[in-house]
């Protein structure tokens, strides 16, 4: 029976710490990336979203009696941990 | 050694070593990289967004300013016709009546004679105020390097120009210190804000546009009037000539009649006219072609295009409107890249059938038979009168000749005809075309001569020096564009619009009985007389500003940056349209694409 992993110098201990650490790390980077990719579309869709209502309401603001108003409520809100 | 360590600490190679330190660091930076790649995303939309939305913003604002100021003139039109469109009186008026006419009508030719110079002074300060204002509310434009001095002294430099164009130049301006973002100055040598300050830096925008309004003072007038006299000259006398080539016209003469000379006309056929198929003039082509029958080729049809070429184009308002669309209609006449201008038409088609058509003619000359002749020999008899008799030649005196030919159509030598006459129809029909192709030449070198004189003028405000006349470009380069290229550029293209005017006229409303008690032959007895606001609204589709931004950078230097390969829109262009509606009580936006 041959063993297929290669000879670890380091303590049991130190190699469980390592293990730890670096699952605990790709844990946060995986949450920093997902929150980023919220916040990267939700900036990107808020953005689509206000250009094509600040198109919409240039004919009415090009008016004498235009009362179009933008409504924010209608925009994606920003959930980085889901709703 | 700092290297190296940075090195070790980065390298994708720990993720597989068994080694504990470097592993967090490399992970981090490589969610940095994608992070940075979703900011680069988010940067080129902003940046896209916002491009699209200073473009919105200037073509509306300068189509609201284009509107504004053709309200604002119709309004003073307005208000002196007392608050109505059409003011109307009747000969039955009384004399205060007459004299609040007469004083409307003089009030009317003041205001327009104001408006009319008023770029001297209104119109400027409409011009500089929008100007001022825009320049406040758009920072990101060459506007923010300009002082308000320098709006000042364009605005009244436009007040030079002849009015449709000062409205037009002012509206053009705003639209390009909104949009222009060329951020290279250049010192003021030409002081174009008239502060007197030759070595101060200024936007090169400024300068440029400084410069345009000098080269467009100086072209307008030339232009317009060499248009003017191409119409009124060569077209007209072409269209003319060519209309009286297939119809019947009629020529004045000078008579003497009772002790004066009395002109009366006489009515004269073209060469090309369809005529009857016997009985017609000497020299008429169609005639001749039918006698010796030869095809017929369709001449008329090309003419005919002429014909009403000259027409068509005197009705619209030729020194103004044509000269600003010079560039698409000079086109029918003369191009370059096509062969389906007139000038080469004319001479593939028509010069050519021409010549097809004297050849045919006198191939078929040819081949007729030797005309046999009619002879007759005339004596004096006692009482003076002349005796003539028939005769067949050899048997015939030496003072016989011939008097009409038995066998048309036939030929002789060079002679030719087709009627008993003795009347050379073949010549006078070939000298026809001969002269037709003398005017289609003289006409074609007129088109020359015209197009080569208004390049030379256009090329003082050509697009590539002054930015052409309408659309109005200017282009400039950054890092981006390749070696000394401009490869940005803004195009402000304003559609035709009219300025309002006051017409007036008057008509017959009544008429006394006429002799016999007839109706209508009699004297006007009440008159109308009326003055009408002409051109006083717009629905917006001649009061439309298209802004055009168009960016071509250097394909080897847009592989890096925040506006570089990531952004799918860094190649290409963005265009917005606004159209606004107008009239004497308002000013809207009612269109945008």
């Amino acid at each position: 029976m041959v063993r297929l992993t290669t000879h670890d110098p380091r303590p049991t201990t130190q190699t469980a710490q390592a293990t730890l650490e670096i699952t605990l790390a790709l844990i946060s980077v995986l949450l920093l990336l997902l929150g980023s990719l919220k916040l990267f579309l939700w900036v990107n869709q808020r953005l689509v979203q206000r250009h094509q209502d600040y198109e919409n309401s240039r004919v009415s603001a090009g008016t004498s009696f235009s009362e179009t108003q933008v409504d924010e409520t209608a925009y994606p809100e920003l959930n980085i941990f889901g709703k | 050694m700092m290297l190296t360590y940075l090195r070790q600490t980065t390298s994708l190679n720990n993720l597989r070593s068994k080694r504990s330190s470097g592993q967090i660091a490399t992970l981090l930076i490589l969610a940095m990289v994608v992070v940075l790649v979703m900011i680069l995303v988010t940067v080129n939309l902003g940046q896209l967004s916002l491009t699209a939305t200073t473009l919105s913003n200037a073509a509306d604002s300068a189509s609201l300013l284009l509107a504004s100021q053709l309200a604002t003139k119709s309004r003073v039109f307005w208000e002196t016709l007392g608050g109505t469109t059409r003011k109307e009186t009747t000969e039955g008026w009384g004399t205060w009546d007459w004299v609040e006419l007469v004083v409307m009508v003089v009030i009317a030719v003041v205001m327009t004679l104001l408006c009319n110079i008023c770029s001297h002074g209104f119109w400027a300060l409409v011009v500089s105020a929008t100007l001022a204002a825009a320049n406040k509310l758009y920072q990101f434009s060459v506007a923010q390097d300009m002082r308000a001095e320098a709006f000042t002294a364009i605005a009244k430099s436009l007040s030079g120009l002849p009015e449709r164009w000062g409205i037009r130049e002012g509206v053009v301006f705003l639209a390009l210190t909104q949009t222009v973002a060329d951020p290279r100055k250049m010192a003021d040598t030409n002081d174009s804000d008239g502060n007197g300050n030759t070595t101060e830096k200024v936007p090169v925008f400024q300068d440029w546009y400084y410069r345009r309004v000098i080269a467009l003072k100086e072209v307008l007038s030339p232009l317009a009037g060499e248009i003017n006299n191409f119409i009124n000259g060569p077209l007209t006398s072409f269209s003319d000539f060519a209309t009286k080539q297939y119809t019947q016209y009629q020529v004045p003469f000078e008579t003497w009649d009772d002790g004066g000379y009395t002109t009366v006309y006489t009515t004269a056929t073209g060469p090309f006219y369809t005529a009857p198929e016997s009985g017609g003039q000497d020299g008429n082509v169609i005639e001749l072609v039918k006698a010796i029958e030869i095809p017929v080729p369709d001449i008329v049809s090309v003419l005919q295009v002429f014909a009403g070429l000259a027409t068509s184009l005197k009705a619209q308002n030729y020194s103004d409107r044509l000269l600003e669309s010079w560039e698409s209609w000079i086109k029918w006449f003369y191009n370059d890249d096509v062969d389906t201008d007139y000038y080469d038409t004319l001479k593939t088609n028509l010069v050519a059938d021409l010549d097809n058509l004297k050849a045919a003619i006198e191939s078929k000359r040819t081949q007729l038979a030797q005309c046999n002749y009619q002879w007759q020999s005339c004596i004096t008899d006692y009482d003076g009168l002349p005796q003539c008799t028939s005769c067949t030649p050899p048997i015939c005196p030496e003072y016989a000749y011939k008097t009409e030919s038995t066998n048309s159509p036939c030929q002789d030598g060079s002679f030719g005809t087709i009627d008993t006459d003795l009347d050379d129809e073949f010549a006078a029909a070939q000298a026809s075309i001969d002269a037709l192709l003398v005017g289609i030449e003289g006409f074609r070198n007129s088109i020359l001569t015209f197009y080569n004189y208004m390049n030379d003028l256009l090329a003082s405000i050509s697009m590539s020096t002054s930015g052409g006349l309408n659309p109005v470009t200017y282009s400039w380069p950054d890092a981006l564009c390749a070696d000394d290229s401009d490869c940005h550029s803004i195009s402000v293209d304003v559609s035709h619009f009219e300025l309002a005017w006051i017409e007036s006229g008057d008509e017959c409303t009544e008429r006394s009985l006429g002799m016999m008690g007839l109706i209508g032959g009699g004297m006007c007895t009440e008159r109308k007389y009326w003055l009408e606001l002409k051109d006083y609204t717009d629905n917006g589709d001649n009061t439309r500003v298209k802004i055009t931004r168009a960016d071509q950078p250097d394909a080897a230097k847009t592989g890096v940056g925040a506006l570089g390969s990531f952004n799918p829109f860094g190649k290409g262009e963005i265009t917005k349209v606004s159209k606004a509606a107008y009239s004497y009580n308002y000013v809207n936006i009612v269109g945008k694409e």
